[in-house]
């Protein structure tokens, strides 16, 4: 699996981890992105043809907040599933399969935040997304 | 001028979206079609989850792109969870799409379908909506 994290130190106590190709297994790119507890803030949730080159499919994000060995794709369950349309080709439609959520609160990880990403609404895992499906996160 | 449907209360909050959902004391009975009719479009742009009288346990808000959902069965579409004695707010920009119909119910299980059980507290709700 290609995942990469890249973090950027913001100020402000505010991180921006960037999780490229989440895919719908648990590996060590997808668990544990803050290294503990941590507060999301906003979340990019990429999934459009500008992105990746190629037309994706629907994909569902879901976020744990289990960082143990007991995370297992499909049978842990989510605390946050968040859809992201599908991205589409053509004139105008670029920006389709994107979306930004805002939660000025904060969502807080007790344990720690985990990714994973699927073609499948529910607790399901069984497909990966069908293109790149990449995520930016504003996380203290 | 405000629309009552069972325990929801439609407006006209924003520009963006033209209904304001208010739902109170919201458990693990789904409310179906909260936008007032099933079968037709809508997109979700905002959801506020107040738990602050629900200081005992962290609350899950399930919502389902479904007509008539069953809570434990029915896959939610969209979840989301509120810590326990705590108001949380979400902004979705391009907003999420829905399809068959919105439901919304809460619990106090994580993932899209297992537990059903509800709250010790009062779960208010609040969605800014666009229906088609």
């Amino acid at each position: 699996m290609a995942v990469a994290v890249n973090v950027a130190d913001v100020g402000l106590d505010r991180v921006i981890i960037e999780v490229t190709d989440v895919e719908n297994t648990v590996d060590r790119s997808s668990k544990d992105l803050r290294n503990g507890p941590a507060t999301v803030y906003s979340l990019e949730l990429d999934n459009s043809f500008v992105n990746d080159g190629t037309a994706g499919t629907k994909n569902w994000i879901k976020l744990y907040d289990d960082i143990s060995t007991a995370l297992v794709a499909g049978t842990s369950p989510p605390v946050f599933i968040i859809p992201v349309a599908l991205s589409l080709t053509g004139d105008g439609v670029a920006e389709v399969g994107f979306e930004l959520m805002e939660c000025p609160d904060g969502m807080p990880f007790e344990n720690g935040i985990s990714i994973l990403a699927s073609q499948q609404g529910g607790d399901d895992m069984s497909l990966k997304p069908g293109a790149a499906m990449d995520v930016r996160m504003l996380t203290s | 001028m405000p629309v009552e449907v069972g325990e929801s209360t439609h407006g006209v909050p924003t520009a963006l979206a033209n209904l304001l959902v208010k739902i109170t004391a919201l458990s693990t009975t789904p409310r179906n079609n909260i936008t007032g009719t099933a079968s037709t479009d809508s997109t979700l742009y905002g959801v506020e989850i107040d738990a602050r009288e629900n200081p005992g346990e962290h609350v899950f808000l399930r919502i389902f792109d479904h007509a008539a959902p069953t809570l434990g069965t029915t896959d939610a579409h969209v979840l989301l969870r509120c810590l326990k004695g705590l108001k949380t707010s979400w902004y979705f920009k391009r907003g999420i799409p829905f399809v068959v119909g919105m439901s919304v119910a809460v619990t106090i299980s994580p993932g899209a379908t297992s537990g059903a059980d509800p709250p010790t507290g009062q779960v208010d709700v609040r969605l800014a909506v666009k229906d088609s």
